[in-house]
């Protein structure tokens, strides 16, 4: 009931925040705060979008990221394009599609858009943190597959309230990130395995420091959820990104994504490679 | 909950307690003029301001809030106000920020292109990482007074 409007709202403000006079491509914010496109098309880190915005838009700017991932698991592999638009570091357009490649040669493809707004605060500047909500609409394109498996939905959206705050001279003397979200959801398996009836209340969490401008580390978690007594695994990664210049970043992650429909220990490498422009 | 789980359970707590502290540096209490030493005292903060005047200069961006300004006035404002900010011995004998941008109408992303001079200045005069980082936390306050004033 509530989506439809909410998605509303945010488009009528990214238009007029698009068509305000002098707004132009750009690129104003400071390296590697645009965090990068997550395996849902979502600014952040690789499994948790943040409260950061896509792109190096600052105010009266417009940009683009886009991105390619490829997460190989023991069993399963997850390869992600996605692409976005950031408008005045306010307001963040994301469509990313995600193909799932199960055992043996089945594989679910599914689309996420997304819309995220910055409500309040600063990453970096002021003592408030950035507060953002996002929005993901996930709909599998072919349902032929995820109605054998049983599947109750083929299509779901999360709600997720993001904070985020970068302290520059945090730990060990190094600017240091902390995202923390809440999500609304009813995805299995973050909707690759489909949408359940329910909805549930999710935390994730990310931390990141930075030895220096170009390079953060850092380590993310997000619970999943519990349905039917169906409880599926936490997952967990631990990651390294480079921002060498605006216009390029890359990411490397190992991630534990524990047991996914009865198939242990999907551990593996998640992958990215970005442009913004 | 027995005593012994009590105890061990408050241990935990205050084993983490000093965990944190001790990561977020906030163990021992720094002297009043570490960063102002940090930096190099007054003849290494003179090299950094020269540092970021060259980087200005190299700025179109940046430049062009500088058409009328006197450079040599510049420097000995910069410098003193990155020596009160870093605890040094010194007056700022210049305008608030606020009036210094006065009119100027300067832009989040204009203030950004700012701080990359000054991050490029910093790495050319050797700072540490560190010191870096805390001299940008002090400029970083100065933010709400220098944009779209």
């Amino acid at each position: 009931m509530l989506k439809k409007p909410a998605f509303g709202a945010i488009l009528i403000l990214a238009v007029a925040v698009f068509f305000a006079p002098g707004a132009q491509s750009g690129d104003g914010k400071l390296l590697a705060t645009s965090g990068l496109l997550g395996i849902e098309g979502s600014a952040g880190g690789g499994i948790t979008p943040w409260a950061v915005l896509g792109s190096y838009a600052e105010a009266e700017e417009f940009g683009f990221s886009g991105a390619f991932s490829n997460t190989s698991l023991r069993d399963y592999r997850l390869s992600t394009s996605a692409l976005a638009f950031g408008v005045g570091n306010r307001v963040e357009f994301s469509a990313a599609q995600q193909r799932f490649a199960l055992p043996g040669n089945a594989q679910l493809s599914q689309i996420v858009f997304g819309a995220k707004l910055r409500v309040s605060g600063d990453l970096i500047f002021g003592r408030a943190p950035q507060l953002a909500l996002t929005l993901q609409h996930k709909r599998h394109q072919d349902i032929t597959l995820l109605n054998a498996l049983g599947v109750q939905q083929s299509t779901g959206t999360d709600v997720v309230f993001s904070a985020a705050k970068l302290w520059l001279n945090g730990a060990l003397g190094r600017n240091t990130l902390i995202n923390l979200n809440l999500r609304r959801s009813s995805a299995q398996e973050t909707g690759l395995l489909g949408f359940h009836d329910d909805a549930k209340w999710l935390a994730e969490g990310a931390v990141a420091i930075l030895p220096n401008r170009f390079w953060a580390i850092g380590a993310e978690f997000r619970q999943k959820p519990n349905f039917d007594g169906a409880a599926e695994s936490h997952w967990r990664d631990v990651f390294i990104a480079w921002f060498p210049k605006k216009g390029v970043s890359a990411a490397l992650a190992h991630v534990n994504l524990g047991t996914i429909a009865g198939r242990k220990s999907q551990t593996g490498f998640f992958i990215t490679l970005q442009a913004n422009f | 909950m027995n005593r012994s789980a009590r105890i061990s359970a408050n241990a935990r707590i205050s084993c983490l307690f000093t965990a944190l502290f001790l990561f977020f540096g906030c163990a021992s209490k720094p002297q009043p003029d570490a960063l102002y030493q940090e930096l190099g005292a007054q003849a290494g903060i003179g090299t950094l301001v020269d540092a970021m005047i060259v980087e200005i200069k190299a700025n179109p961006k940046v430049m062009v809030f500088f058409q009328d300004t006197q450079f040599d006035y510049f420097r000995a404002r910069l410098i003193e106000d990155i020596c009160v900010r870093s605890g040094g011995p010194c007056e700022y004998k210049g305008l608030s920020m606020a009036e210094a941008h006065s009119g100027m109408q300067i832009r989040e992303s204009e203030f950004n292109y700012f701080v990359e001079d000054t991050q490029r200045a910093m790495q050319a005069v050797g700072l540490k990482t560190s010191t870096q980082n805390k001299l940008l936390a002090l400029l970083a306050r100065e933010r709400a007074e220098v944009i779209r004033q």
